[in-house]
């Protein structure tokens, strides 16, 4: 089931309803049936994945929890991880390692007809996994006791307002709340849930869809594209990648907080950020921290000298280039950005605490902009279909070839990114998303009409589904 | 409260303006267009249409109506949609072909790719297609969605003018008197092109020269659910209203059957069920699935002329069977 569906504006209400007429058992078993459903809607065939990896992952936890010796511990986690990479590697990651296998032995002079093994990827399948593997990991490194309801482990699982495109939760942020007695939640609690689906609603329906018809114009031939066009392109792409996945987030966080359960923050107005660093820290968060936790800090992170932190924070960004899919255009990605975060450790500016909070136009303006444009040149690869494509894009921008976009697209680009400037700087500046709720009626007014009209403009034509679904 | 004030007075401005504004096209593809304005034409001349070819561009690009009326003195006329799948033909035949053209048979081309029920081109060209101002001018609301659909469309101005609030260069053009129609989407290059090219690239079956078509008609293969019974609906509705049927398995080439999970099992279901649908609704039943070799394609799903041709020729030798 997706967000921007009817079939999902019939759900959530529905839930919301039947979930508060229950007692606290009988919610967590009407969630993760509502979440069972919600997930199966897309396809009833990967519920047993889920299933499966929700029964290994508890019951590895509950043996690393009782085994008192380090080495048995130890191997637990090690078939969990096994297990759970083994399940993402074969649907995500089979095909590619065949496909440039192949090329590899073709290039070096060997005929190589490899089997092409045609796989559906199980739609959420990187963030469920990753979650549940934190959650191992925590165990094992004795941050948290091992869940003993399978129950509130398989709704953390699956909890549906997070499932499919995050943000990848930690269990010892979300399974407290599941397990507490959740009260009612308060009018304004209610108000700020709904307030947050609306926001997700807008940004995904009338700034991201309304951004991917030009993005596939500009992508689908570069060479035929002014320098311009190609800008405006990849600007368009920028917006639209923001609005899709903060949008979906949004709606998430809103939906969660209508049951009283609050989700983290997956987004910090990462366009505002003056440096790669800043990007990283408000980028994508849960996996940014994710990826800072269970790997780059293993890997040693910053305390084994200059070197040796260059090395892991490249490790680190190319595997989560990876980690989006299971494409080279996906390593260029990640290692683009782990180059931009060492020169920018190397030009000293540095800070460990990289989130700097309020944002000044006229203070930070220049320097956001130099980090906007340096992410979009990433943007290329992640977005473009192959690595020889996104070549061909970026040097039609710098080619200064003549021409300018059509007009629409500049009509549709300039108020969508005010717009995201906007609500990126009331939020950023107030360090509140619900700031929306603080401001007096007029505005408030305003902004809601906004909305809805918004919505109701830019609904009904094709369905666009949102992008972090095939990863 | 000054949100609900806000709407209102937007839909009032609206709707005090909707004359002056600029025309809102009726059909998302240009093909569409050209079709419905064609049997329009058709009509309106006093053309009588006997048969009627509907199906996806296999059909379009498969059976010749030229060659057709040559054979016989019956008119047909090909309203094949490239792009369309059974979902969107099930309305557009029974809300728009059939009450325009009237005719005694239609001649229902199928391929696995139009039952495949998680198709992304598939989906987005019925919602283009159902979401058209034609669609909503044309059906018969067959659920309670389509019901509050169509009454917003007649009594909602911000809803009707959607598609041109959707495009403000052409309001601002409009208002500066300098407004042109916009051209329409041409129907999905389908799939690879006139010449054996897709985006330019010659045709070779690799895997990464056929991927981007693959991941967006047959990716995540699933025949038997919506599609099948769009299929089913639109057999149905057409024999109760007395028009005989014929279903044309249409040939694709051995290439094609390669890109389902499982090619052998995937065109042995789909044979299966095609076949008994067809029979399910009295309709005559040709399969044409083995009668071609990959060279009468000139890409993995469309047939050459002269294969055309020969396909035409089977499928006009099937319907005196069904004539009484």
């Amino acid at each position: 089931m997706v967000f921007n569906t009817l079939e999902f504006a019939i759900f959530l209400p529905v839930v919301f309803v039947v979930h508060w007429l229950l007692p606290h058992r009988g919610r967590l078993i009407f969630l993760l049936t509502a979440s069972y459903l919600f997930y199966g809607w897309w396809d009833p065939r990967f519920l047993s994945l889920l299933a499966f990896s929700t029964l290994i992952d508890y019951f590895v936890a509950r043996a690393i929890d009782t085994t008192p010796i380090e080495r048995r511990r130890k191997q637990f986690l090690l078939v969990s991880i096994l297990i759970q990479l083994g399940i993402l590697g074969f649907f995500k990651y089979s095909g590619f390692f065949v496909e440039s296998a192949a090329a590899l032995l073709n290039s070096i002079g060997v005929e190589a007809n490899l089997p092409l093994l045609s796989i559906i990827l199980p739609v959420g399948i990187s963030f469920y996994t990753f979650q549940t593997m934190s959650y191992t990991i925590d165990v094992y490194r004795r941050r948290i006791p091992a869940c003993r309801s399978l129950l509130t482990f398989a709704l953390f699982v699956a909890y549906f307002p997070q499932l499919v495109a995050g943000p990848i939760e930690r269990a010892g942020r979300l399974l407290p709340q599941m397990e507490a007695h959740r009260e009612f939640p308060s009018g304004e609690r209610i108000a700020s849930g709904l307030v947050l689906i609306g926001l997700g609603l807008f940004k995904k329906v009338a700034i991201a869809d309304v951004m991917a018809p030009i993005v596939d114009a500009s992508f689908a031939d570069p060479s035929s594209q002014s320098s311009l066009a190609l800008l405006v392109g990849v600007y368009a792409f920028a917006l639209q990648i923001y609005g899709d996945f903060s949008g979906y987030t949004d709606i998430g966080r809103g939906a969660s907080r209508l049951l009283n359960i609050e989700l983290m923050r997956n987004f910090e107005q990462p366009y505002l950020s003056r440096n790669i660093t800043e990007f990283w820290r408000t980028w994508h968060v849960s996996l940014s921290s994710w990826l800072h936790d269970y790997l780059y800090v293993p890997l040693g992170g910053n305390r084994k000298g200059p070197r040796r932190t260059y090395l892991n924070l490249m490790i680190v960004m190319v595997l989560g280039g990876l980690w989006h899919g299971a494409a080279w255009t996906f390593v260029i990605w990640g290692a683009l950005h782990g180059l931009f975060l060492i020169v920018h450790r190397l030009t000293g500016h540095y800070s460990p605490r990289g989130y700097q909070g309020r944002f000044s136009l006229r203070h930070d303006g220049l320097r956001a902009l130099i980090t906007f444009n340096l992410v979009c040149v990433a943007w290329v690869f992640f977005r473009a279909p192959s690595v020889a494509s996104a070549w061909d894009y970026l040097t039609g921008i710098f080619a200064l070839r003549s021409g300018v976009p059509p007009v629409s697209w500049v009509f549709l680009l300039v108020p969508a990114a005010v717009l995201v400037f906007l609500i990126d700087l009331a939020q950023r500046n107030s360090d509140d998303h619900d700031v929306i709720l603080t401001w007096k009626p007029a505005y408030q007014g305003l902004v809601y009409a906004t909305f809805f009209l918004g919505i109701l403009i830019f609904s009904g034509g094709p369905m666009i589904p949102f992008i972090y679904f095939q990863f | 409260m000054l949100a609900v004030i806000l709407i209102v007075a937007f839909e009032l401005a609206l709707r005090a303006t909707e004359d002056q504004l600029p025309p809102i096209e009726r059909w998302p593809t240009s093909q569409i267009s050209a079709k419905v304005d064609q049997m329009e034409q058709l009509v309106s001349d006093g053309e009588q249409i006997d048969v009627v070819f509907v199906g996806s561009s296999v059909v379009e690009e498969g059976i010749d109506p030229v060659t057709f009326n040559s054979a016989s003195n019956r008119t047909s006329y090909n309203a094949a949609l490239g792009a369309a799948s059974m979902r969107s033909l099930e309305g557009f035949v029974t809300d728009v072909v059939l009450p325009l053209t009237q005719p005694d048979t239609i001649v229902v081309g199928v391929t696995p790719r139009d039952l495949n029920d998680r198709g992304i081109s598939q989906a987005d060209f019925f919602d283009r297609l159902s979401g058209s101002h034609g669609m909503l001018m044309a059906r018969t609301p067959q659920n309670p969605l389509e019901w509050v659909e169509n009454w917003l469309f007649r009594h909602i101005a911000i809803f009707r003018l959607r598609p041109l609030l959707r495009d403000p260069a052409r309001l601002f053009a409009a208002a500066s008197g300098t407004d042109d129609q916009p051209e329409l989407d041409s129907p999905e290059p389908g799939p690879f092109g006139s010449d054996r090219t897709y985006e330019g690239e010659p045709y070779d079956n690799s895997a990464a020269w056929v991927r981007p078509w693959v991941a967006r008609q047959v990716n995540n293969f699933s025949m038997g659910g919506t599609e099948l019974e769009s299929l089913r609906r639109l057999l149905s509705e057409v024999t109760e209203g007395g028009v005989r049927v014929v279903v044309v398995n249409m040939p694709v080439s051995d290439d094609f059957a390669d890109y389902l999970p499982d090619p052998s099992r995937d065109m042995a279901t789909f044979d299966r069920l095609l076949e008994t649908t067809a029979r399910e609704y009295d309709a005559t039943y040709v399969d044409a699935q083995d009668l071609f070799s990959v060279e009468d394609f000139r890409d993995p799903a469309h047939l050459k002329p002269d294969a055309a041709a020969e396909l035409t020729a089977l499928v006009h030798d099937a319907i005196p069977q069904t004539t009484g």
